[in-house]
């Protein structure tokens, strides 16, 4: 009964022990790429992927996902889980993802790191990250009581 | 958007391109905040 929930657990102290220590961030590797023409930190964007990608490919052929990949059998309908879920539009999915993913970019480079780079910094005992973790709680609960009804209205 | 850079990265791999084009948007982020926040202020 528990055994997914133990699973879960070893997983995340797992990779919460690997991202320590590679530094991993996300948009760090972004912003180290094109400032200084650093890739160590953008290889694990692109690691990332190419590991999902090959895990998801692995599963597809023992038959345990379905509709992969995505875009060949639903197309450019996005996968569930996004705030306008299945009644947006596609044009109201893509700029929420244009706006959502220039704002996480944006503010991810001033406050020094990826939402994951902050979860290890505060885990390392930093305060400026254990706030901003505060901060990314909030703003979830804000956001989908009150941005998420006005933002399916609109779009 | 519907998650963090990690998630997107999944997403993308899935094959959702509307995960991608948000990828590139957090890239397009990240130079622009780079331009007008980090370079002034190093």
């Amino acid at each position: 009964m528990y055994i997914h929930a133990i699973g879960t657990l070893l997983f995340g102290i797992f990779l919460g022990y690997l991202f320590q220590r590679s530094r991993m961030c996300f948009v760090g590797g972004m912003r180290d790429f094109y400032l200084i023409r650093d890739s160590y930190l953008i290889k694990g964007l692109f690691g990332t992927i190419i590991g999902a990608f090959i895990g998801y490919l692995l599963f597809s052929f023992m038959g345990k996902i379905a509709s992969f990949p995505w875009v060949l059998s639903k197309g450019l309908t996005p996968i569930p889980g996004d705030p306008l879920g299945a009644s947006g539009t596609l044009v109201g999915h893509l700029i929420l993802a244009i706006i959502g993913g220039f704002g996480v970019g944006f503010l991810s480079v001033i406050q020094g790191g990826c939402p994951l780079r902050n979860y290890v910094m505060a885990a390392e005992g930093n305060k400026t990250a254990m706030t901003y973790i505060l901060g990314l709680m909030a703003g979830a609960v804000v956001f989908h009581m009150f941005v998420v009804p006005l933002v399916k209205s609109i779009l | 958007m519907g998650g963090c850079p990690v998630r997107e990265s999944l997403r993308t791999a899935y094959g959702d391109v509307i995960a991608l084009i948000s990828l590139i948007a957090i890239f397009v982020g990240a130079v622009v905040a780079s331009e007008v926040y980090l370079k002034r202020n190093v």
